[in-house]
């Protein structure tokens, strides 16, 4: 199949909805409503009708939350639906990130029940519990015994891997952090994969939109738990997404076992020259030095960066060739982006945020 | 209706600032003027006029008006229509009232929402339970038949437990059934311990049914307090729906006002504003201003001959039930003023199309009582969502379904068959080759039906497109243009050639000189376009091109413009043999699906696969007929006479719908 064949109707589908879009002024009116009912009250009538209704109905943002999370997954669904089965397979690989997120949040649950013998009572219903991508006893999870249990609910898909990796007493030892960065490495891992199956111009399109996003996370990785939380060069190594142009260079002078921030603002700087500089600044203001309460801002700044180069990627990819997967990782990136803003928004009504601590967490 | 948009004027007046206000609110109780910025008219005056300055932001009246409607929205209330009445009630805006009035309101709803959000969480326990036990998952279930020490009260249990997903109930013998999720058994068995819970040594029957029975009466309970809760907040809101509607009347006046005023510019003591007003309306405005201003106000009338027309709104005044036509010509861009309203003329094109392409009277009456169903229920519910068969395809149908079963009327075709005589010729039976006789006996005649159809709707066309030039005073353009008189006698000009050639069974062209002649007439025509706009272009700017650049232009634009002629007038009406193809697809299909009734040899599948055909004929032939038309006129008809370049007359007025930032 050519790659216009492919792509004609469905890229022409989603360009029509992303200039359909919910305007700026429906974030703007949530973020001016001064509590978390009439924020939610602006989206009745808009495309988000059904997240005022679950409101109405329970009053419970969760259940929203719940809503928004179905609405992703619908979202790539449909759009896997319109493909033939190679770029379909690239979708459902993007699917799957949806489906970890499911994963964390139930392992979350049984781990609070089963390991902390927190009562998680109703909050089971706030996870998702049909099918995404891979056949997944969802229930298993939260009301299994012990670690063993949880595992048997994985047992025909590709995260079992990372399960086998992990005992019960490592669980109970370690807590999930390590578990969970061993996810998203599989996730990373299988994108990766499946890009290569991808044809030419495709592949181009998707290396470069996610050789930026690792990038920039590994960044991130690299201030929150190299300099931050000073973990030591093994655990800073098993954080690091083992992709992207910075990987390669970051493992090297990690591994020499004498990485100074200096040095590693030098590296960033030389792919990422607004990084650096952000760096710099908080290196200056001392945000950088471990336990600093102010890291948070500096790593936001960094994150909005990120946030605008992707937003500068994908609208170059609207721009340019039509017949691409471009169009495709665009809509879900601005769908996605849309759906969290309003997450966002609504969560910090919950915390009655003022409108200036909202509008500064957005930029 | 009329048959051109409607004559417009301008409107300027000067009003004392004691009554700007009163003028204000009959204004807007009009609903007809477009208002003009007093320095689009004449800049130099303006800047010796001061602007408009608020009391209270447009922006922040606007905020107040969102939160309004959002409080009314969380009530379930509609928003009100504005009347006069209404209007001369109305108090002045106090924002402070209004915002103090407005938090009270949405304080009040934060202990109801809060215990809605805690019985909902408590109902989402319950229902996990309930699940568990519907899908017999008795794994993570957790049931067990005892009692508790004599001592220790069932109350005082329930509440230690209430954190985790559990019930306790009577199970009639004087002993208790308990149900937990097996997940909560470190947290259930202190709990247990504490209340000296004692196993019952021998097991209860049913105990799953008891304590199922138990959670869904838990649960029945729950919910009939929740919504108790939320009846409770609309009531709350309810209760407040006189003063929110009068608030949000208020507030959009307010906010209206404010739009309006800000196109005002003033003196020491007097208002000035201007607009564009229908003719027709001229009077009653004045009227109006007048009576507001106590007579003391002055009225200037500016004629649309006296403005730039460019500049001139366009308002297009069709009968109220050609509205979804309206709406086709609407999407496609606004006609420029004084120019012909396309609404009539897309109205019978598309209709004519349609009944063409979807010809059939059973399928056409099907068409009609969808429209007619969807209309009434719209009607009786007008706050209902516009589902897949919205309220502008409802009125659409209204109109396709009786166009549909003329055609099939005429055609002789009835859910497919044939059960009376073609009034005209069997459509079925000319594309099955049964045809007997007649002069419509093959596809090629079909096909030459819908050509000389195009050919008359590209006509039809051109002569509007004539009609609006000469309105426009563009005689150049209407003697030069490919869409004026060159243009229309050289596609007239070859239509002759073609059917000549035609009857000639594709063997001759005609070899009449008055053809070549006419041929030769319009291409010298072309040649002097070129110098003959040079020179109107150097009489109006005073400037004149070289000899060289106008014999450059000339050639350039000369052979462009032939072959557009050409290409475009050919394809142009080509493109209405799908509408021939359309026909012969609707014919086709319906035959395909008789041929398989047929073949099963049983009337029950005979009739379930013709139903089935009817519906899926319906829903795409229906859906693609409708898509072609719509294409048929947006580029073969509109791109004759109908540019949309116009500006779109959006008077401000109560019930309009104008968006203010």
């Amino acid at each position: 199949m050519d790659r216009v064949s492919r792509y004609s109707y469905i890229n022409a589908k989603l360009r029509a909805r992303i200039g359909l879009m919910a305007g700026s002024s429906l974030l703007e009116d949530m973020i001016k409503a001064p509590n978390l009912s009439e924020a939610i009250a602006v989206l009745s009538g808009t495309k988000y009708d059904s997240l005022f209704e679950t409101y109405s109905r329970t009053a419970d943002l969760q259940q929203v939350e719940l809503e928004l999370f179905i609405r992703e997954i619908r979202l790539h669904e449909e759009i896997i639906k319109a493909l033939d089965d190679r770029t379909a397979r690239f979708v459902k690989t993007l699917l799957e990130k949806t489906e970890i997120e499911n994963i964390k949040n139930a392992v979350r649950l049984w781990y609070s029940a089963s390991v902390l013998h927190h009562s998680i009572s109703y909050r089971s219903a706030y996870i998702y519990k049909d099918r995404i991508v891979h056949d997944i006893d969802w229930s298993r999870i939260i009301n299994a015994l012990g670690w063993d249990d949880v595992r048997t609910a994985f047992r025909n898909t590709p995260y079992l891997t990372v399960f086998d990796r992990y005992d019960a007493q490592d669980i109970t030892r370690l807590g999930l952090f390590e578990f969970e960065i061993d996810l998203d490495h599989l996730w990373f891992d299988r994108l990766y994969g499946a890009m290569d199956l991808l044809d030419g111009a495709d592949r181009e399109v998707a290396l470069k939109v996610y050789g930026l996003d690792v990038d920039l996370k590994n960044i991130i990785n690299l201030i929150r738990y190299g300099f931050y939380h000073s973990c030591d060069s093994s655990r800073l190594a098993h954080v690091f997404i083992h992709y992207g142009s910075l990987y390669g260079v970051l493992e090297k002078r990690l591994a020499s076992g004498n990485f100074s921030i200096e040095e590693a603002r030098d590296l960033i700087r030389r792919r990422y020259a607004r990084v650096g500089e952000l760096l710099g600044q908080m290196e200056v203001r001392g945000q950088l030095s471990t336990g600093h309460s102010e890291l948070a801002y500096g790593t936001l700044a960094i994150e909005n960066y990120l946030a605008q180069q992707r937003r500068k990627e994908f609208t170059g990819i609207l721009c340019a060739d039509p017949f691409t997967i471009g169009t495709i990782l665009s809509y879900i990136y601005l769908c996605r982006s849309e759906d969290n803003t309003i997450k966002g928004i609504l969560a910090a009504k919950y915390y009655n945020w003022s409108e200036e601590q909202i509008r500064r967490e957005l930029n | 209706m009329s048959l051109f948009t409607q004559k417009m004027k301008m409107l300027t007046a000067i009003v004392l600032d004691g009554y700007s206000d009163k003028v204000v609110k009959a204004l807007l109780e009009e609903g007809v003027m477009d208002f003009v910025h007093i320095s689009q008219l004449d800049g130099e005056q303006a800047g010796r006029l001061s602007s408009h300055k608020s009391a209270i932001p447009q922006g922040t009246i606007s905020d107040l008006r969102t939160r309004c409607e959002n409080l009314m929205k969380l009530g379930g209330l509609n928003i009100p229509a504005i009347s006069k009445s209404d209007l001369e009630n109305l108090g002045g805006l106090d924002e402070q009232s209004v915002r103090k009035a407005l938090d009270s309101l949405s304080l009040s709803l934060t202990s109801p929402r809060e215990e809605q959000k805690n019985l909902s969480q408590r109902i989402l326990a319950y229902d996990e339970l309930l699940g568990y036990i519907r899908d017999k998952k008795e794994e993570y279930l957790d049931l067990r038949t005892g009692s508790i020490s004599p001592d220790r009260k069932l109350s005082d249990l329930t509440a230690r437990l209430s954190d985790t997903c559990s019930v306790i109930a009577q199970d009639g013998k004087g002993g208790l059934v308990f149900l937990a999720l097996k997940r909560d058994a470190s947290r259930v068995n202190e709990a247990l311990d504490k209340f000296g819970w004692t196993e019952n040594p021998a097991p209860v029957k049913n105990a799953m049914e008891i304590a199922g029975a138990s959670a869904d009466e838990k649960r029945q309970e729950l919910q009939k307090r929740l919504d108790d809760v939320v009846a409770g907040i609309r009531q709350t809101i309810g209760a407040s729906a006189d003063e929110l509607s009068r608030m949000w009347m208020t507030l959009r006046v307010g906010e209206l006002s404010e739009h309006v005023e800000s196109y005002f510019s003033y003196t020491k003591n007097t208002t000035l504003f201007s607009g564009w007003v229908p003719s027709s309306k001229a009077a009653e405005v004045e009227s109006v201003i007048y009576e507001a201003a106590r007579g003391k106000c002055i009225i200037e009338w500016t004629e649309d001959t006296e403005l730039d027309r460019s500049q001139i709104p366009t308002s297009v005044h069709s009968a109220k039930v050609l509205a979804p036509f309206e709406r086709m010509v609407t999407n496609y861009g606004t006609p420029e003023y004084g120019s012909i309203n396309p609404t009539p003329f897309v109205t019978v094109a598309y209709i004519i199309m349609f009944a063409l392409m979807f010809a059939d009277v059973g399928q056409g009456l099907v068409l009609l009582l969808i429209g007619l169903t969807g209309s009434w229920y719209y009607k009786k519910h007008p706050l209902a969502k516009d589902g897949l068969i919205s309220r502008y395809l409802c009125s659409l149908l209204k109109f396709l379904g009786p166009a549909s079963i003329v055609g099939g009327a005429l055609f002789g075709s009835y859910f497919g068959f044939s059960w009376l005589p073609a009034i005209w010729f069997n459509y079925h039976a000319v594309v099955n080759g049964n045809a007997e006789g007649g002069l419509v006996s093959s596809v090629y005649d079909i096909l030459g039906i819908t050509i000389k159809f195009g050919i008359a709707v590209i006509y039809t066309g051109l002569v509007l497109n004539w009609i609006n030039l000469v309105r426009k005073r563009r005689y150049l353009e209407l003697v030069f243009d490919k869409n004026g008189l060159v243009g229309g006698l050289l596609y007239a000009l070859g239509i002759y050639a073609c059917y000549y050639f035609v009857d000639s069974g594709y063997r001759a062209f005609p070899s009449s000189p008055l053809l070549y002649a006419g041929i030769g007439f319009c291409l010298l025509l072309l040649i002097v376009k070129g110098p003959v706009y040079a020179a109107h272009k150097a009489k109006l700017s005073g400037h004149r091109e070289s000899v060289g650049t106008i014999i450059a232009d000339t050639v350039m634009d000369f052979f462009v413009q032939v072959l557009e002629i050409f290409s475009s007038f050919l394809s142009n009406t080509l493109s209405f043999m799908r509408v021939a193809g359309l026909g012969i697809a609707h014919v086709s299909l319906m035959t395909a699906f008789e041929d398989m009734a047929e073949m099963t040899g049983n009337i029950f599948a005979f009739i379930l696969i013709m139903i089935l055909g009817n519906v899926l004929v319906i829903a795409i032939e229906g859906l693609s007929a409708g898509i072609q038309s719509l294409r048929l006129n947006y580029y073969e008809f509109f791109t004759k006479y109908f540019t949309g370049r116009g500006i779109a007359y959006e008077p401000v007025g109560l019930k309009s719908r104008i968006v203010i930032d």
